[in-house]
């Protein structure tokens, strides 16, 4: 398949709004088979909504979401040329109406028509040693972006100190203020330590890691103890009661400055649209 | 609770009076998808025009996707938005303009549901995301307004559905599942605190 990367990101959008990875599908049947009540009606439609949508090749929802592309580069590679292939990528298929127009001025609050605005959408670039560019796209739902929470420790109200214990008080009490507001059950992405906007950078960078084990063993029973205990409040698919209130959850534990200690906390909801394109020689891959 | 309830659009305040929480329902006849800008520009002056129009119809939050094909706007993609933002205008929206039903995500909040007590409306919730399933239910756009105001997620659409699937989550006897379902979770926070 040989195409101008323009072209290959205009069919990254294109893959990612309207089909979800499998790795996620899986999660949510899981969840519908334990499912029952209100849940399970709710679950159902999410599993026939994205058969139609895949079918049809229609968005999986109206949000289109916030575009945010992590691009992993070789070093004889323009940074400055990548961008602007995603942002005429972005018009594109905005234009393709297989992104909804999501970039409002923030002063006028005029909708700037195009999908493209100062930010929108958000790129992080990467220099690596492969010799193939990697773009890894998330489309982010605004209703789930609200509901994120930065929580600086000590937190007096919630009684939340400087460890672990701290840390899971702030994401029980943003699962609780959260409900059904950001669509669960929710992927839930959870990093500690550093600046606000690293903390912040991670998050989002972590929903590309969910598929993989946790290395550390008391990471990963930390993690799982913290999903365990989200999903054991009851709120369920869509806040209408139930089972899952969350798909899953990772951690991430940034160096931090000594006088600082955030909690940052994510959410996706289920729609958890990434995809990625690899790009070589005028070739594009996508996954 | 697993049997649908059928209703359509002109919605008959006793029909209305007859849900609870919980129940299936399935919508006919006319949307008005409305979100942030329509409800405070409405909210803020009641409009004639529309207080006619949307009398005994459905509030949907919702900004779809849309395309035109020959001068007709086709919806493509037609799921709700977070209904709460739309709190604080709900309540004279409901009082004004007579509608019966609103649709969106989430839920609302008390004044929204002393709204649906006193008006006698009730609270749908669509689920969230399902937006191709949702836009094949839509049967056609009949009227789209304030588009150049507001762009085309932002506008007012009038829309003919059939069947659109709903699950009642607020009625008009002042309960609330949303209410329900957070001081069961609350509960069981402490439990674990």
């Amino acid at each position: 398949m040989k195409t101008d990367l323009t072209h290959a990101i205009v069919e990254l959008y294109k893959i990612t709004s309207t089909t979800l990875p499998e790795e996620v599908k899986e999660k949510i049947n899981k969840a519908k088979e334990k499912a029952d009540g209100l849940e399970k009606k709710a679950l159902d439609s999410v599993v026939e909504n994205i058969e139609i949508a895949e079918k049809k090749s229609v968005p999986l929802c109206q949000d289109t979401g916030l575009p945010v592309f992590f691009v992993f580069y070789p070093k004889t590679v323009s940074q400055k040329e990548i961008e602007k292939s995603i942002l005429q990528a972005t018009e594109q298929a905005t234009e393709k109406n297989i992104l909804r127009a999501n970039a409002v001025d923030s002063f006028t609050q005029k909708n700037l028509g195009n999908g493209v605005g100062e930010k929108i959408p958000t790129i992080y670039f990467e220099e690596w040693e492969k010799d193939f560019i990697k773009i890894n796209l998330l489309l982010k739902g605004g209703g789930s972006e609200n509901i994120g929470k930065t929580y600086s420790l000590p937190n007096p109200e919630l009684k939340a100190g400087r460890d672990l214990n701290g840390i899971r008080k702030c994401v029980l009490d943003a699962a609780i203020k959260a409900q059904g507001l950001g669509c669960p059950p929710n992927i839930v992405s959870v990093v500690v330590g550093g600046s606000k906007d690293a903390v912040a950078v991670e998050a989002k960078k972590l929903f590309f890691e969910m598929h993989k084990k946790n290395e550390k063993k008391e990471t990963a029973e930390f993690e799982e103890k913290l999903l365990k205990e989200i999903n054991s409040l009851g709120i369920g698919a869509m806040g209408l009661g139930g089972k899952t209130t969350a798909l899953d959850l990772k951690t991430k534990f940034l160096a931090r400055h000594p006088a600082t200690f955030f909690v940052e906390i994510a959410f996706c909801c289920w729609a958890e649209r990434k995809h990625s394109l690899e790009w070589k020689s005028g070739e594009a891959k996508y996954e | 609770m697993s049997e649908v309830i059928k209703l359509r659009t002109p919605l008959k305040e006793k029909e209305i009076k007859e849900l609870n929480i919980g129940d299936f329902v399935e919508l006919s006849g006319t949307l008005f998808f409305a979100r942030d800008r329509i409800h405070k520009l409405l909210a803020e002056k009641v409009n004639p025009k529309f207080q006619e129009k949307r009398k005994c119809k459905a509030v949907y939050h919702c900004g779809p996707i849309a395309k035109k094909e020959n001068k007709k706007y086709k919806i493509i993609s037609a799921g709700p938005t977070t209904s709460k933002r739309m709190e604080e205008f709900q309540e004279k929206i409901l009082k004004e303009y007579k509608v019966k039903a609103v649709i969106g995500k989430g839920g609302m909040g008390k004044n929204t549901l002393k709204a649906l007590e006193k008006c006698g409306a009730v609270y749908l919730l669509a689920v969230g995301g399902t937006s191709a399933l949702l836009a094949e239910k839509v049967v056609e756009v009949k009227n789209v307004f304030f588009e150049k105001e507001f762009g085309l997620p932002e506008a007012l659409w009038e829309v003919e559905v059939k069947d659109f699937p709903l699950i009642v989550s607020m009625d008009s006897k002042g309960k609330s599942l949303h209410e329900k379902v957070l001081e069961q979770s609350l509960k069981k926070l402490r439990g674990i605190e």
